[in-house]
């Protein structure tokens, strides 16, 4: 008897010490994760849900404070986010804070940050719809095109200095042109008109772009460089139509061109994929103007491969598989 | 020699018709275009590790390929988002997503696809400790991010020779592009992490310098940290030691790398601990004390 209640006892440890146990690291779970602590809800309406995503964390002075709880599309078309915020923050967010969309750092995803808001006025309530605030983003996007608007320039002027040269009466090109010429005709004069043609359009809609922003400083930057690069299409376009009489010469210049095509689209890639996520109106006209570089890209690369220039269209046929992700931590 | 002269125009004539590129006039079919496009949003976002955004891409571009019914695309439009969703550390959906790409190769007759796909699954994977499928990596001429998968996977097997090699041919095989420089760049990273294995400390360092090059060109932050985390490591001067331990980590930090900063600030403490600079190990405690804080809640990993 006296060894069957010893070991009921000692199973009876066992068990208590094994449920103390359980709800220890539960507890500790908990606390450290913030798992079962006590949450609030805010609310905020964008324009667009392409930049959210279920979980997607929400920071506060760069604090994670929270998730996006859900998203919903109302009936009149409006959307709704709900954030799910840690109760103990919510004295720290004002009546008049906001709710935005931000890039933690270079790299990495976006965050929807809160700002705290006056401190004056009373903390927000459970369930509160917040403002939503889209300016700094943009005015982030804008500064990013900055590097492909001076690309398109770097671009603008290499075309204007080879159209000079070809156009040059004394120039070598004059010397050897009348039988190539009849040879190349059908490629070149089109062609090169059209890239022309095509990349005015280009420097127009990037004109429209940002002047639907003129009210951000940021825009007058760009405008400063569109009207530079305005004044030298205006100057080439009158040229290109004599571009392919001669045909260029250089294969280095071609390549130089095409180079800085090279560079703009993979700036304008860059853009397109920020605009995406933030709202769905603007990368049509940023698609397009991406389309025509495109395009250009595959004339010079034609241009660069045909006999005239001894080249190779192989170079540069970059097919889009994405490289491998791999984890090289030593 | 006036038939060669005249055989010689007409030979010129003849290549003259066939150089250059005449699309003026063709049709052009919109959903490709888009196919395209939406590739290129998520290659864009991919460099940029934003996972989400180039999950989107390529989802995208995955249906417009679909109503181009073109191929091609769709086998690689599904190998694309099967590499994003292994480095989300989505693993059940980026399986899905390479066995689909796997299958339609193997019935469409694309070897490099297959192997591609294959490869990288086989790499998911180890990473999960999983039974890993075996991949026929046969083939000549194939592109350089196979032979740069291949050498990963046989050296995280142990097959240091067939690494090796592997990595060789990545090199040598891969383009000057941004896509290329990278598989590059991680070849030599894996030369470097190979040579350090066997003892070669000087083959290894001058391995990781290259990889190193190449990241400052093209910006790799990550692989750019790891480098100068493992060139500490080979280094003999203290000094330069701390300096690259240094560089690490604020790029760890910059990316919130938890197990890359957990891991330099450790040798940084050893460094100051045989330094005996008391004020600059305190600071390193305080931050290692930190790095088990609570800044972030939960689920914020590590990455890939």
């Amino acid at each position: 008897m006296k060894g069957i209640s010893g070991m009921r006892r000692q199973v009876g440890w066992f068990v208590v010490i094994g449920v103390g146990a359980i709800i220890l690291i539960l507890l500790i779970t908990s606390l450290r994760t913030d798992v079962f602590a006590k949450k609030f809800n805010l609310t905020f309406s964008p324009p667009s849900a392409a930049a959210f995503y279920v979980g997607q964390p929400v920071k506060f002075q760069g604090f994670t404070i929270g998730r996006v709880g859900d998203m919903e599309l109302l009936s009149a078309g409006k959307v709704l986010i709900t954030l799910r915020l840690l109760e103990r923050y919510r004295r720290m967010v004002h009546q008049n804070g906001v709710a935005r969309i931000v890039k933690e750092g270079l790299i990495g995803e976006q965050v929807v940050e809160v700002t705290a808001g006056d401190s004056s006025s009373p903390p927000v309530h459970d369930g509160q719809a917040l403002q939503y605030e889209t300016e700094a983003s943009i005015e982030q996007l804008l500064q990013d095109m900055k590097p492909a608007v001076a690309n398109a320039n770097t671009l603008l002027r290499e075309t204007a200095e080879l159209a000079t040269w070809l156009n040059d009466p004394y120039g070598a090109v004059r010397q050897i042109s009348a039988r190539l010429n009849a040879a190349s005709q059908g490629m070149s004069r089109e062609s090169v008109e059209g890239m022309v043609k095509d990349f005015a359009a280009v420097i127009a809609q990037m004109k429209s772009i940002t002047g639907e922003f003129n009210q951000y400083h940021v825009a007058a930057n760009l405008s400063d460089s569109l009207k530079m690069t305005t004044k030298i299409l205006n100057d080439i376009q009158p040229l290109s139509q004599k571009l392919g009489e001669q045909g260029p010469e250089s294969f280095e210049q071609i390549n130089s061109l095409l180079h800085h095509v090279d560079k703009l689209s993979q700036s304008l890639d860059v853009v397109v994929s920020d605009l995406s996520e933030l709202t769905p109106e603007l990368p049509g006209l940023v698609r397009e103007s991406r389309k025509t570089i495109h395009e250009m890209q595959e004339l010079l690369k034609g241009m660069r491969g045909s006999w005239l220039f001894d080249g190779d269209t192989s170079g540069n046929n970059e097919p889009s598989v994405a490289a491998p992700v791999l984890d090289m931590r030593p | 020699m006036i038939q060669l002269r005249c055989v010689l125009v007409l030979l010129v004539m003849l290549l003259a018709a066939c150089g250059g590129k005449q699309n003026h006039g063709a049709v052009e079919n919109p959903y490709l275009e888009k196919a395209h496009a939406f590739s290129a949003d998520g290659m864009a976002a991919m460099r940029r590790e934003r996972w989400n955004a180039a999950e989107r891409g390529f989802s995208r571009a995955l249906l417009a390929a679909q109503l181009a019914d073109n191929a091609v695309l769709v086998r690689l439009s599904w190998y694309n988002l099967g590499v994003v969703r292994s480095a989300m550390q989505h693993a059940e959906e980026a399986e899905d997503a390479f066995r689909r790409c796997i299958t339609l190769s193997r019935r469409q007759g694309d070897d490099a696809m297959r192997i591609r796909a294959g490869l990288a699954l086989a790499l998911m994977q180890m990473r999960l400790e999983r039974e890993v499928d075996q991949v026929d990596v046969r083939g000549s001429g194939l592109p350089a991010d196979i032979y740069l998968q291949s050498g990963r996977l046989a050296q995280l097997q142990g097959r240091a020779d067939a690494a090796d090699k592997a990595y060789h041919s990545a090199i040598a095989k891969s383009r000057r592009s941004a896509n290329g420089l990278r598989i590059r760049a991680d070849a030599h990273m894996g030369l470097a992490l190979l040579q350090q294995q066997s003892g070669d400390a000087g083959g290894a360092r001058k391995s990781v310098d290259k990889a190193l090059a190449i990241c400052r060109e093209i910006g790799a932050p990550r692989l750019t940290a790891h480098a100068l985390f493992l060139s500490a490591g080979l280094s003999q001067s203290a000094m330069e030691q701390k300096d690259q331990y240094e560089r690490a980590l604020t790029i760890y930090t910059a990316l919130d790398d938890m197990r890359g900063q957990r891991e330099t600030l450790e040798r940084l403490q050893s460094l100051a601990e045989d330094e005996g600079d008391s004020h600059a190990l305190e600071r390193i405690r305080l931050r290692l004390h930190g790095l088990g804080g609570d800044k972030q809640l939960s689920i914020d990993g590590d990455g890939p």
